[in-house]
Order: C-alpha cells, then structure tokens, then sequence
C-alpha cells in the first residue's frame, strides 16, 4: 500500500495522462489502472475540461443568420473558369499590357517630338539670324526702301554719284573756282 | 454538440454522412445543403470561441460554406470532412484577425467582446443574468486564453472546445501528433496552475 502510495501520479503525469494516457511509462499506465486515488483525480480533470467546454458551448449565441449558398448554376466550364478572380487577373494582364504599349508609344512619340523640335528650333534661329543681318545691312523697311529709291534698278551707282558727287570733285571744284578757274 | 464523422451523428449514420459528402461532390447542391444544416451550428460556435463577436461570427461561417461549396470537389476523403471544414474554418479566421490587426492600427478601442444586447441595470430578468453571466464568460476565458501561446491556444480550443481528436487537430494544423501533444501538455500545464481558470472552472463545474 505504502508502495502504492509513493507511485501516485504526479501533476505532469496527470497532465500527460490527459494529454494520451498511451504515451505514460507502462508502470505508471499499471499504476492508473489499479489505484482509484489517481483514476478520480484523472477523471476530476478530464470533467473539468469537459464541463468547460460545455459551458462555452452554452453560452455561445446562437446565429441568427442562415447560411446562403449560391443559386444553382449550370455554368459552362469557361465561365466556372471565369470566376471574379480569373476576371481580376486577366483585367490585370490586359491594363498592364496597354501600360506597357502606351508607355513604350509615348516615349517614342516624345523622343521624335524631341529630335523634331530641337531642329525646327534651330531653323527659327537661323529665320531670326538672317532678318537681323538683313535689318544691319538696311535698317529701313521694305515701304520706306520703294520711296528712297533703294530698291528701284534704275538708279544705280552712276546716278547716285551724279545725284550725290563724291567730296573730291566737289573740293576740285571749289578750288577752282577759288583760283577763277573752269573745267571747260 | 460536438459532431464526429466516425459515429452516429444528430441524424444518420457515419456511412450516410459519407454518402453525403460523396453526393456533395458530385455537385449535389441538396446534399451540401444538408451538409449546411448538420454544420452550420457546430462551426459557427466554432469561429465565436476566437472570435467572440456573434456578427462577426456569422459573416465568417458564412464565407466558410461558400467557399466549402466552391471547393468541394477537390475534398480526397469524405471521411475527413470535418478536419477539411476546419482547415477551411481557421484560414479564414486568420484572415479575419490579420484584417483586423490590421484595422487596429487605426482605432484605440477594443472590439473583441461584443455585447449581444442591450441589458438594462434595474433589470431583475432572467436572460439579463444570463447576459451577464455570458459576457462575464467570455471575457474571462478571453484573458485565460491570451495568456498560452497561439499554437497552444489553439490546439487547446480544438481539443476541448472543439472535441477534435489528436490525430484530427494534427491533419487540420497540417503537424505531426508528437507536437500537438506536446502543445496540449503545455496548455494545460499552463491552464492548472492559472487561478483564475480554477476559478473559472469551480464556477463551472457548481
């Protein structure tokens, strides 16, 4: 009996015998089996546990909803296959093949627009470059130009000389005519 | 009640369930529909253990039928229909609780524990006990069971809340048995030397 007594179960033993009562040595599985002491607190905490768990069974809220299964569907295989989430990823697919097109297209459009722009650029320059040496060599407009005579072939360098003697001649002349003196 | 494929059930047999299940996934709505009615209690009980909020609850179970329904047909064994329920049952949980982490970080307050209904303070009423007594409940295992480990937690709720057997917590889990038990001794290793569970448990047990 004394022997009995010192080979009682102790906590972890209790708890393992819960836990699987097959996996305790066999001496203690032999002990369970012949002393009441140990099988009454075994069976004490097995019916805590259980009581426990009957408890939250009891005080859990019945639901007030009833499970909803979907309408029967004769679906093809293809729309089975085309369920929400096939939709999302080919949505998926189809956005990131456009992004991948219209990125690729733009940027090619911007870079031609960039070559294209750089040359029409420089083509203005040159446009401004040249009426600004035009206005260097003649300031006048086209209009004032008509009424000088500028533009008119007729009057070329003889007459203006004609019209405007060079100072040479002019100081000849006042030299002789200082002095009495004629050309003729 | 707890439901077991392996013997006789609130209605039929285990070979009826069997049959059930076969029916089901063949695409016999009717047959899942029984499937539903057999079930439904037993796993949304099992969603509120941990998640403690009856809409939540509902919603959820919900979810876990649909898409039960949608993939039944991929189910091996019509025997292990109620460790695959569960497989499906706990990912969705997860995916819950990861949402409302998630949520969390942008609100202070604590919605784990959802008062069912209004309980007036003068009220001598039967149902205003027990509406205390249950919310009283649940905020005490809610502190009991914050206090294991989320596989210990785990392996103890579907042990002893869900009557799972080892063997079918270690197929749900997708772990060897050695590491449930070894989970489960350290659940209730935890669990005796907890005075508030012994507490708990008198209450219980008076």
């Amino acid at each position: 009996m004394k022997r009995d007594h010192e080979n009682h179960l102790d906590e972890k033993q209790l708890i393992q015998a819960i836990v699987d009562q097959a996996d305790l040595p066999a001496s203690v599985q032999a002990h369970l089996a012949k002393c009441r002491q140990c099988r009454l607190r075994k069976e004490n905490f097995e019916r805590e546990l259980a009581n426990f768990g009957q408890m939250a069974e009891r005080y859990a809220p019945q639901p007030q909803k009833r499970v909803r299964l979907p309408a029967h569907e004769t679906k093809s295989t293809f729309w089975t296959l085309l369920n929400w989430r096939s939709a999302i990823g080919v949505a998926a697919t189809v956005a990131a093949v456009l992004i991948v097109f219209w990125g690729t297209t733009i940027v090619r459009n911007l870079s031609e627009h960039g070559t294209g722009g750089l040359a029409s650029e420089i083509l203005e320059a040159q446009r401004l470059m040249m009426e600004v040496n035009m206005l260097v060599d003649n300031a006048l407009p086209v209009f004032y130009l008509e009424i000088s005579g500028e533009n008119n072939p007729d009057y070329d360098e003889e007459f203006y000389q004609f019209l405007i003697p060079p100072i040479e001649n002019e100081t000849l002349t006042s030299d002789r005519w200082k002095r009495g003196t004629s050309l003729c | 009640m707890a439901i077991s494929e392996n013997t006789t059930t609130t209605s039929g047999t285990s070979a009826q369930f069997v049959s059930l299940v076969n029916q089901a996934k063949d695409g016999n709505r009717a047959a899942f529909a029984q499937l539903v009615d057999r079930f439904h209690e037993y796993i949304f009980r099992m969603v509120f253990y941990r998640i403690r909020s009856r809409m939540d609850a509902e919603d959820i179970t919900q979810d876990i039928f649909l898409k039960a329904y949608q993939k039944i047909s991929s189910i091996k064994d019509a025997t292990r229909f109620r460790g695959w329920m569960f497989s499906i049952a706990l990912n969705r949980i997860r995916d819950f609780q990861r949402k409302k982490r998630f949520r969390s970080l942008f609100k202070v307050t604590d919605e784990n524990i959802e008062s069912h209904a209004p309980v007036e303070a003068d009220s001598d009423q039967p149902e205003a006990l027990e509406q205390v007594l249950r919310e009283d409940f649940w905020r005490q295992i809610g502190l009991i069971l914050n206090k294991l480990s989320s596989m210990e937690r785990e392996v103890f709720l579907l042990r002893f809340f869900d009557h799972l057997s080892i063997n079918e917590i270690a197929r749900v889990l997708k772990k060897n048995e050695s590491t449930i038990k070894t989970h489960l001794y350290r659940a209730l290793a935890k669990f005796k030397k907890e005075p508030a569970i012994r507490q708990l448990l008198n209450e219980v047990t008076q």
